[in-house]
Formats: C-alpha cells, sequence, structure tokens
C-alpha cells in the first residue's frame, strides 16, 4: 500500500508539469474516442439499413446459388419447411425471398433493378417496410402491385399510380415480362439498393419468372439471445444439411471488408495522435527521473528494494496516464451520448459525398464503452511500455553516485 | 566483554582514476554493541567511504567487513540490499526523508518495508516521535519542518525497527549549533535508553566532544582511537 501512496502523491509534486501532461492525455483520449465512437456509430447504422432491415443476419440458400446466385440456383420452400419455421418463430424469425433481376421500363428510361419478390407480412414484421413508405401505400398479401425504391422513382421519373413494366429471364429459360402498378415509394437506407429496388408479394415474382413454390433464399432474423451459432444449428436442422447458411458477412463481405478498412484509417489517426502524446508523457518521466535521483539513491541506501522503486515508478507512469484517460473519457462520454442521442442529419449537399462510401447522411456516435476502455487500455499500456526506460535506469542506477549530486 | 557489531580486518579502499585515490587503507577497527562512536578528521579523510563499506553500500577493494559476524563480502548486491533494510539504521547529511510522506510516515518507512503490521508500526514510531519531541509535528510533512527537526525524523526512522546499529554520515552538518546540540541529546539518549549503537562522522568539535569514543582518521588511515 505504502508504494501505491508514494506513486500517487508523486505525481503531484510537480502540479503544473501534471497539469499539462494530463491536459495532452486528455485531448488525445477525447478525440480519438469521438472519432472512434463516430465511426462505429456510422458502421452500426451502415449495418443496421443494410442487415437489420434488409438482408437480415443470416441468410440460407443452396449451395449453388452461393457460387451462382441466379434464380435458376433457387429451391422449393415447401409447406414442411414454412411450418417447422413457424415452430421456432419464438427465436427465429425467417422470410422467404426470391431475388432477381430484371430491366425496368418507364417512359424512354430503362435501368436495371433487383427485384425481391417477398412475403410481405414477414417484411412488414422485420424490415418494417410500411414505415418506410414515403408516398402511396405498403402492399398488402397477394398483393399485384409493386413498390420502388425512392432512387429508382426518382430515376424513371415515375409516381405512385403509374405502370412500370419489366422484363427478365424466368425460371430455366422461361422469359418473364410483366406490367405492374406502382403502389408506394420506400426510402431505404442503403443508397446503393435504393436506386434499383423493386418490391413485390412472393406469389406475384413466383408467376412473373414461372418458378411456382421457388424461392432463392431464406433470410433470418434470430433474436437477441439465440445467438448465430445456435440458430445455424436449429435451422440446419429444418432445411437440410445441403443448404449453406451463411452470416451476412460472407453473404455481403464487401461490406464488412469496407468498415474494416475504414477502422484501421481510424487506428492510423490514433496512432498518430498518441505518438505524439507519448514524446510528452516520456519527457514527464524522463524528469521525474533525473529530479529525484538523489532520493532514489537514499531509498535503496535504506534498503528499499530496486524491484519496488520500479514497481512505484511505473505505478507513477500508469496512475498519471490512467487518470489523464478518466478525465478524457469523462469528457467524451456526454458529447458522444449527445450525438447518440440526436444524430445530425446532412443536407442533400452531402447525400453524394456519403452515397460513395455507402452511408447514409447521418452522423451517429455509439455508445459502445468498449470503444472508450480501449483507450484506456491503449494508454495503459503505450505508459507501461515508456515507463520501461526509467525502470530499467532504477535497476543500473548506482546507490552512491545517484547520492553524490 | 562486550559484543562485537561490526569488525574490519585490514578495510581498504582506492577509486580508479588517472591518479587512484587511495580513501580507506586497512582499516582495522572492532565496535562494540552499545558504543557511541564519533568517525573524525578532516574533509576528504575517508570518513564517508569508510562508514560506506561498514554500511553495505560500497564493498572494499581489499579486506573485509563483518556485522554480528556475517562477512558483507559473502552477500550478493540483492542479499545486501535486504541486509541492509534489517539491520542497520541509516541517517544522512541532509534530505533524508520522502517529501510526499508526513513525519510518522517517513518514521513508518523502514517498518512498512518490512511489513511490520500496523498497530506494532503506530506504537512504536509515535512514541519515538514523542521521545524526540515531535509529537506535534508527526501529520507533518518535511518541507514544514526545520533541518533540525528533519533528522530528529530521520533518526527515528533509522532506530525504529532496531537495527544492529546506526550509522549517521555528518548528520549535524546541515544544522545549526543549537539544533546539532539537540540532536545530539537525542542520539546519546536513544544509546543509553534502547541500546542502539551508534556510529556517526563529524568534523564538528562540539559534537567531538559528545562521543564516548573517537576515531580519528588522516588520509584513510585511523590516526589515533582514543575511549572516554
Ligand atoms: N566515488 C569516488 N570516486 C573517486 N574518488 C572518491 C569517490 N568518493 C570519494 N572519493 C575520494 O576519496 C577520498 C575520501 O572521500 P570521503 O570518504 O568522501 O571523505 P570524507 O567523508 O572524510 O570527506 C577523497 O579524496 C575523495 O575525493
Ligand atoms: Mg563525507
Amino acid at each position: 500500500m505504502i508504494i501505491e501512496k508514494l506513486a500517487w502523491r508523486n505525481i503531484w509534486r510537480n502540479r503544473r508539469r501534471t497539469f499539462i501532461t494530463l491536459s495532452s492525455i486528455f485531448f488525445a483520449v477525447i478525440l480519438s474516442s469521438l472519432m472512434m465512437s463516430i465511426k462505429e456509430g456510422m458502421y452500426s447504422l451502415m449495418i443496421q439499413s443494410a442487415v437489420g432491415s434488409y438482408s437480415g443476419y443470416l441468410q440460407i440458400n443452396t449451395s449453388d446459388f452461393t457460387s451462382d446466385g441466379t434464380l435458376d440456383n433457387g429451391f422449393v420452400f415447401t409447406q414442411a419447411m414454412s411450418d417447422d419455421l413457424n415452430g421456432i418463430k419464438s427465436q427465429i424469425k425467417a422470410i422467404p425471398r426470391i431475388e432477381n433481376f430484371a430491366l425496368s421500363a418507364y417512359g424512354d428510361k430503362t435501368r436495371g433493378t433487383l427485384v425481391l419478390g417477398t412475403d410481405i407480412i414477414a417484411e412488414k414484421e422485420l424490415t418494417q417496410i410500411d414505415e418506410r413508405i414515403i408516398s402511396g401505400s405498403c402492399l398488402s398479401r397477394n398483393d399485384k402491385g409493386v413498390l420502388l425504391g425512392k432512387g429508382l422513382a426518382e430515376y424513371l421519373n415515375i409516381a405512385v399510380a403509374d405502370t412500370i413494366v419489366l422484363l427478365g429471364q424466368g425460371y430455366h429459360g422461361t422469359s418473364a415480362a410483366g406490367k405492374f402498378a406502382v403502389k408506394g415509394i420506400v426510402s431505404l437506407g442503403s443508397p446503393e439498393l435504393s436506386k434499383q429496388l423493386v418490391v413485390m408479394d412472393l406469389g406475384n415474382a413466383q408467376q412473373l419468372y414461372s418458378a411456382p413454390g421457388v424461392i432463392t433464399q431464406l433470410n433470418i432474423w434470430p433474436s437477441e439471445d439465440a445467438g448465430l451459432q445456435t440458430s445455424k444449428t436449429l435451422l440446419a436442422g429444418i432445411v437440410g444439411n445441403e443448404m449453406d447458411i451463411r452470416t451476412w458477412k460472407e453473404v455481403m463481405p464487401e461490406i464488412d471488408k469496407m468498415i474494416q478498412a475504414d477502422r484501421v484509417e481510424g487506428y492510423v489517426f490514433m496512432f498518430i495522435l498518441y505518438l505524439v502524446i507519448s514524446f510528452g508523457i516520456f519527457g514527464t518521466l524522463l524528469m521525474m527521473l533525473v529530479e529525484r535521483a538523489y532520493e532514489f539513491g537514499m531509498l535503496l541506501s535504506i534498503g528499499m528494494k530496486r524491484m519496488s522503486l520500479a514497481f512505484m515508478v511505473w505505478l507513477e507512469a500508469l496512475f498519471l496516464s490512467l487518470a489523464g484517460a478518466m478525465i478524457g473519457i469523462a469528457g467524451a462520454i456526454p458529447v458522444c451520448y449527445y450525438f447518440n442521442q440526436n444524430p445530425i442529419r446532412f443536407g442533400d449537399e452531402f447525400n453524394e459525398m456519403f452515397e460513395e462510401y455507402g452511408f447514409e447522411p447521418i452522423m451517429k456516435a455509439s455508445m459502445d464503452l468498449g470503444i472508450f476502455f480501449e483507450q484506456a487500455l491503449i494508454i495503459a499500456a503505450l505508459s507501461s511500455i515508456l515507463a520501461l526506460y526509467p525502470v530499467l535506469k532504477i535497476f543500473t542506477m548506482n546507490i552512491l553516485s545517484s547520492r553524490q549530486s | 566483554m562486550k559484543k562485537i557489531v561490526v569488525q574490519t580486518i585490514g578495510l581498504s579502499k582506492t577509486f580508479k582514476g588517472p591518479l587512484p585515490v587511495h580513501a580507506v587503507q586497512s582499516v582495522d577497527l572492532t565496535i562494540e554493541d552499545d558504543e557511541f562512536t564519533a568517525i573524525v578528521g578532516p574533509s576528504g579523510s575517508g570518513k564517508t567511504t569508510l562508514l560506506n563499506m561498514i554500511g553495505g553500500l560500497d564493498r572494499p577493494t581489499s579486506g573485509s567487513v563483518s556485522v554480528n559476524g556475517l562477512d558483507l563480502n559473502k552477500l550478493s548486491d540483492h542479499e545486501l540490499t535486504n541486509f541492509r533494510l534489517k539491520h542497520i539504521g541509516f541517517v544522512f547529511q541532509s534530505f533524508n526523508l520522502i517529501p510526499v510522506l508526513t513525519a510518522r510516515e517517513n518514521a513508518e518507512f523502514i517498518l512498512l518495508l518490512q511489513k511490520y503490521p500496523r498497530i506494532e508500526r503506530e506504537q512504536r514510531v509515535l512514541q519515538l516521535l514523542n521521545e524526540v519531541g515531535l509529537q506535534d509535528k508527526v501529520d507533518s510533512r518535511p518541507s514544514q519542518l526545520s533541518g533540525g527537526q528533519q533528522q530528529r525524523v530521520a533518526v527515528v526512522r533509522a532506530l525504529a525497527s532496531k537495527p544492529d546499529f546506526v550509522i549517521a554520515d555528518e548528520p549535524t552538518a546541515n544544522l545549526d549549533s543549537k539544533s546539532a546540540s539537540n540532536l545530539l541529546d537525542i542520539m546519546e539518549r536513544l544509546n543509553r535508553e534502547e541500546g542502539i549503537t551508534f556510529i556517526f562522522s563529524t568534523h564538528d568539535q562540539r559534537v567531538i566532544d559528545r562521543a564516548r569514543r573517537v576515531i580519528t582518521l588522516v588520509d584513510g588511515k585511523i590516526a589515533s582511537d582514543e575511549r572516554r
């Protein structure tokens, strides 16, 4: 206890210097936490809009579909599967879907689209598609109309009640063509999806593509407490082992990769920030060492172990930097909390910039406590490394000559 | 026959350099239990070097020091540190105390390092601080104490754990004569009442007059050794 007490009091021997060191750590920690919190916040929004409100956390499809994602590699969604899935509804929810490509046309404009044939009731429950209708109304079961992504509607210059023409390839070489009334326009989180999505009732899509009973995939939302792994096992029992059950990261590796790359960018910035303050911390430790050479000599003379003295100096470095980290975190949390509760929505002029990166133009800070904990951990590791020098000095210092000054 | 606490045989220390300095030369010395001994001599005569070797702070070039029959040459650096902690008390000329600890905490420091139980520690230290007249200063930091008061705390720290002997290298050198004589009074009384062996160096005649044995060093050799 005496060592800890000494270390803590020693930090405050030169208040001005300690204050300067603390502020540098404070700024580094607050900047890093804010940056990481905003980055993580954007990632979770992105995952939320791509995964939570579109693809689900797991996807089941045939193994052929995994390598070649066409309708021909779809499978028959049997009544037995449907019943079994219904049985585990409290833990795992599923939407049977067809995803297929088609050419859309309206007036003199055409565009490639992603046609989503889906169980509209399940869709409402899991992706809240009905809440994202910005004009017109949502589909009902067996509806013959379609919903268009906002970006697509804008491109085609088509409005609710207009009729869109879809042309494509059906099941096993048949041709697919149809005219559909636009019932509503949906706003989608992902700008990419917004530009190409056409949503219709599953039965309607099966008819368009001449694929009765066929779906390309089951998209799965496990409940909070049914983990991905247990869900996988449970689902394999229902659909059989020949089916691929993949996580969203496997289905959409590009999203995960982009997040990883962006995160690395953050870490590089953080590294530079912490490198800069390292010099300050090191300088402080060095001065503490030089100023107290006599005292260290005295302590070693009267019988204090070098190990204890080294431990004290390491604790001083740790206390100093952790104190800085604590106030930095204490400063960052309210700011992050504010931007978590009041996300900033950027004006339309930023849309394009954000879209390029696949983000929604919203800045929302994450309140994941791991972000703040990570800063404290980095600072602790950093100061421990920096303390190696004074520690080494203590192990090699000469008792008598240090007392001669 | 009294017990022999310190015995040096042919103790020498030579500092290497372009001109080697023979700081201590073939010193044969025996110090018995309960002695109150002054090592005197002009500056540079080797007092500090001799005390450092006796206290296990420095190793001799040749010869040996034994404390209660234990040859210090046989101890590793680590063992020597532990030996100093448990068997020898130190009082230096100045800056003896840790600035961030109070008088009581400084006085307790050796006992803390030796892991004495709290009750025992407090009793012993408060009693000793009382004896040296610092009962009102127990919670003061060194910066709030006079030089003489600081030295008294250092003396208490040195003998709190009842070491085999206390080494004090010019403990009064930075004190005015009144504080110096006061410190000597205290050391003398503790020597008598606690039976603590004191070996101190000085070149102050008034301090020399208080010693019961005076060993005079000249050029690192014992020039005279008188008991009175
Ligand atoms: N570390 C050292 N290196 C070289 N010479 C030293 C060292 N320490 C002491 N000396 C020399 O040894 C001699 C005795 O010094 P010291 O023991 O300090 O004497 P005193 O304490 O009596 O003043 C002096 O000549 C001094 O210069
Ligand atoms: Mg000296």
